[in-house]
């Protein structure tokens, strides 16, 4: 019922380019975007919701190309991932770990969101140890609740390697987590 | 390593746990909009602009095409030829004045197209 109500709004934004409808798109999937993006820039408020406008642009110019194959807020994120990733490239040029590293005096600054900042920068922290396909994978996994084949979708890995991505990322996370008193 | 090693994603079943209880929060983290779908609207590429100008390259087109077909320019030529020809004494005001009114009309109505323009940027 929810694809259906999301088709109809895609064919009216991409057939008659009714933007109350791109609005309304924007509403319902701005949390997920900005919360993936947050996590993957590890905190970055200001440069998360950058990401995720250039996010909706796109979307908006290549409505036409959603084929309803996936889920409206896989092809979304899939958006999302690329608008990261083409970031990150023209980042490496200049610096390469500026952009994140920069991130960290704005961890916690989502706090007011949070029930728990201290929680949320140690998420930050803990994401942070991950490498860059390890923590998409896990954040879509453990965060946003998607399956492997989605998050394969999203990534444009194959399966098993997404598996693969997860199960080091995990025993990553386990184990920092454990030296650092969470079990 | 082996396949099943490569290809296993499962991890220690306390592992996982632990884990979902580290990750519980953020799950149920919904970042409030503050104005973030609206300024994404004021964003979207201006539809309306981009068809205003493919109208007018369209209507320039056919106006070059049917003023070629049509020889458009044997009447102007044959009208400045009788001006040429004609004692400024007997030319009538009432063709001079439409001619000007219709130059300040044209003039007039680019300059407001261009004044709305610029205040929708």
């Amino acid at each position: 019922m929810e694809a259906l109500s999301d088709m109809a709004l895609v064919a009216q934004v991409a057939v008659l380019h009714n933007n109350r409808a791109f609005d309304k798109i924007v509403l319902k999937y701005q949390s997920a975007v900005r919360r993936f993006l947050l996590n993957l820039t590890l905190g970055n408020e200001a440069l998360s919701d950058d990401l995720a406008q250039d996010t909706f642009l796109k979307a908006y110019t290549h409505m036409a190309q959603f084929r309803g194959t996936a889920s409206l807020q896989t092809w979304l994120f899939r958006i999302a991932y690329n608008v990261f990733y083409d970031h990150q490239r023209s980042q490496k040029g200049k610096q390469a770990s500026e952009t994140l590293d920069a991130a960290s005096p704005l961890l916690g600054q989502r706090a007011a969101d949070s029930p728990k900042p201290s929680l949320t920068m140690d998420i930050y922290h803990a994401l942070s140890l991950l490498k860059e396909e390890e923590r998409t994978c896990i954040t879509l996994q453990m965060i946003e609740g998607q399956p492997i084949d989605q998050i394969a979708k999203v990534t444009g890995m194959a399966d098993n390697t997404v598996k693969s991505h997860l199960r080091r990322g995990k025993q990553r996370l386990a184990t920092f987590l454990k030296q650092n008193g969470y079990d | 390593m082996t396949k099943e090693e490569i290809y296993a994603t499962d991890i220690d079943a306390a592992d996982e746990q632990l884990l979902e209880r580290f990750f519980s929060t953020a799950q149920q983290q919904t970042i409030a909009d503050n104005g973030f779908t609206q300024r994404v609207m004021r964003q979207l590429p201006d539809r309306s602009l981009w068809l205003s100008r493919l109208w007018t390259a369209l209507c320039l087109t056919a106006g070059i095409v049917l003023f070629v077909v049509c020889k458009g320019w044997q009447p102007i030529v044959a009208g400045l030829l009788s001006m040429v020809h004609t004692p400024l004494s007997d030319v009538h005001p009432i063709p001079l004045f439409i001619a000007v009114g219709a130059i300040c009309s044209v003039v007039m109505l680019e300059m407001g197209h261009q004044t709305g323009a610029t205040a929708s940027t």
